[in-house]
């Protein structure tokens, strides 16, 4: 491949992950500031990579190593919880195109629900219900097996369940 | 809200409106126009072309006979060539004739048949602290001069460079505690050597070479040291990563323990995990063990690889 090959596969795989990425370290951060520069930074090196011709599983995986660990990096340097803010500004996650009234009620609720989780339970849920990545990929992203990953998932989901109902 | 039924795919639905998170459009686009500038500026090529100048000694050799019989033919020497030499080649030193041999031609060819990121990594590992050991042997019989020790030290230099590569595709997978288990043991053996090498290369001089920072061992000691001292960093970030959770550790633990042709490796990754991934001082000499012992015995008996390639 050659430079604008490279670089026209580059912007396509921008384009196709740029949000999930986003998505993926914004509730993490929930600063949609924080979560824009480490997504850049993490396409950065993503092309550092391409370039250096690292063999790769999956670029998605990838992009996700890379994101994963510059939000350990970013959370290192400035210690902070992290989706309490959020929620309480619901309107400012929905993004551009206004999402309507209901939507952000169901995205807030979500919210909570995943919030009453641990860490690494609420990065398994949302890596497998929101981005759709098999509990094999989550478990090659943080270094576990997919069995640890599926237990992890289903106590999890145990939990977000209960919450439901409570707040029915 | 509609109440949910008692199944996971349900709940799942519940928390799938965050999908709706986007980046905003002008940011997006912003970061577009970044990323692309960027690419322009760090262009592809350029790499390329740097990657063909540092190539391994080895595929420089193949370049330049620009043949592919030539190649074939040298290969078949390789493979014909009897076990004798290339075991005398393993124990050689700068200086010997069989030196060459050793690391242009059999660790090169080691590295390349070795499929995995692991195994690269370790047998860079390996290469890099063999390149100390050399340098031990030669100031024990006074024989390490200066360019011999910024030879071993420039060697050194390009296994760490390789190592590193190699982790990064490691890390790239996921595998931070493999990584990680890698880069300690090398500098845990590196700097046992080199104050070694400081201090008693020969015990006669030693007041004097102490106090006179020029000679070869001291200087080299130097410069491996300098070198170590990226492992170091890197090794930091491993352990942050890594030790950001308690499950994590765990999980470094298994990922060792999934390793059974290496128990030397899930040994120390386990004591790693357990300490919280301090440095530590039991390290014992993971991928010698393996590295060595899987080394291709192959070697050119009538061929003599030029000393360096750069």
């Amino acid at each position: 491949m050659d430079q604008d090959e490279t670089k026209a596969y580059f912007l396509q795989i921008y384009d196709a992950y740029a949000d999930d990425i986003f998505r993926f370290c914004y509730l993490k951060v929930s600063s949609r500031e924080v979560a824009e520069d480490i997504s850049q930074e993490t396409f950065t090196r993503f092309w550092q990579a391409l370039r250096e011709g690292t063999v790769m599983r999956s670029d998605r995986a990838l992009l996700y190593t890379i994101a994963r660990n510059l939000v350990i990096d970013w959370y290192r340097k400035k210690k902070e919880s992290s989706l309490d803010v959020l929620t309480e500004d619901g309107r400012e996650f929905a993004g551009d195109g206004a999402p309507d009234v209901m939507r952000t009620a169901e995205m807030e609720e979500a919210l909570r629900a995943v919030q009453t989780l641990d860490e690494a339970s609420r990065e398994a849920v949302l890596l497998r219900f929101v981005e759709g990545l098999t509990p094999q990929e989550i478990g090659r992203l943080s270094g576990e097996s997919a069995n640890v990953i599926s237990v992890r998932l289903n106590r999890a989901m145990k939990k977000v369940r209960a919450f439901m109902h409570t707040h029915d | 809200m509609i109440k949910l039924p008692l199944f996971t795919r349900d709940a799942a639905e519940s928390i799938r409106p965050l999908k709706a998170i986007r980046l905003e459009e002008s940011s997006k686009e912003r970061m577009r126009a970044a990323l692309s500038a960027y690419a322009d500026l760090h262009a592809f090529e350029a790499v390329l072309s740097r990657a063909g100048a540092e190539a391994s000694p080895l595929s420089a050799f193949f370049s330049r006979t620009r043949s592919l019989y030539a190649g074939a033919l040298m290969l078949t020497l390789m493979v014909a060539g009897g076990t004798q030499a290339s075991i005398a080649a393993e124990g050689s030193v700068p200086g010997d004739i069989l030196y060459p041999l050793k690391v242009s031609i059999v660790e090169p060819v080691a590295l390349m048949l070795s499929l995995s990121p692991e195994r690269k990594a370790e047998l860079s590992a390996e290469f890099a602290s063999r390149r100390v050991e050399e340098a031990a042997t030669l100031a024990s019989s006074n024989k390490l001069d200066d360019s011999r020790a910024d030879e071993l030290a420039a060697r050194f230099d390009t296994h760490v460079d390789e190592l590193a590569k190699e982790t990064v595709a490691l890390e790239s997978r996921g595998e931070l505690g493999v990584s990680l288990a890698v880069r300690s043991d090398l500098s845990q053996k590196v700097s046992q050597r080199t104050e070694e090498i400081a201090n008693d290369g020969a015990p006669a001089a030693m007041m004097a070479k102490q106090a006179a920072a020029e000679e070869p061992e001291a200087r080299f000691s130097a410069r491996i040291a300098e070198k170590s001292k990226t492992l170091a960093t890197t090794r930091e970030r491993l352990d942050i990563a890594l030790a950001l959770d308690a499950s994590e550790a765990t999980a470094t633990a298994m990922t060792f323990s999934s390793m059974p042709a290496n128990p030397a490796v899930a040994g120390s990754g386990r004591f790693f995990a357990a300490l919280g991934l301090e440095r530590a001082t039991t390290s014992t000499s993971t991928a010698s063990t393996t590295a060595t012992s899987t080394l291709p015995q192959i070697l050119v008996p009538f061929f003599t690889a030029p000393s360096s390639n750069r």
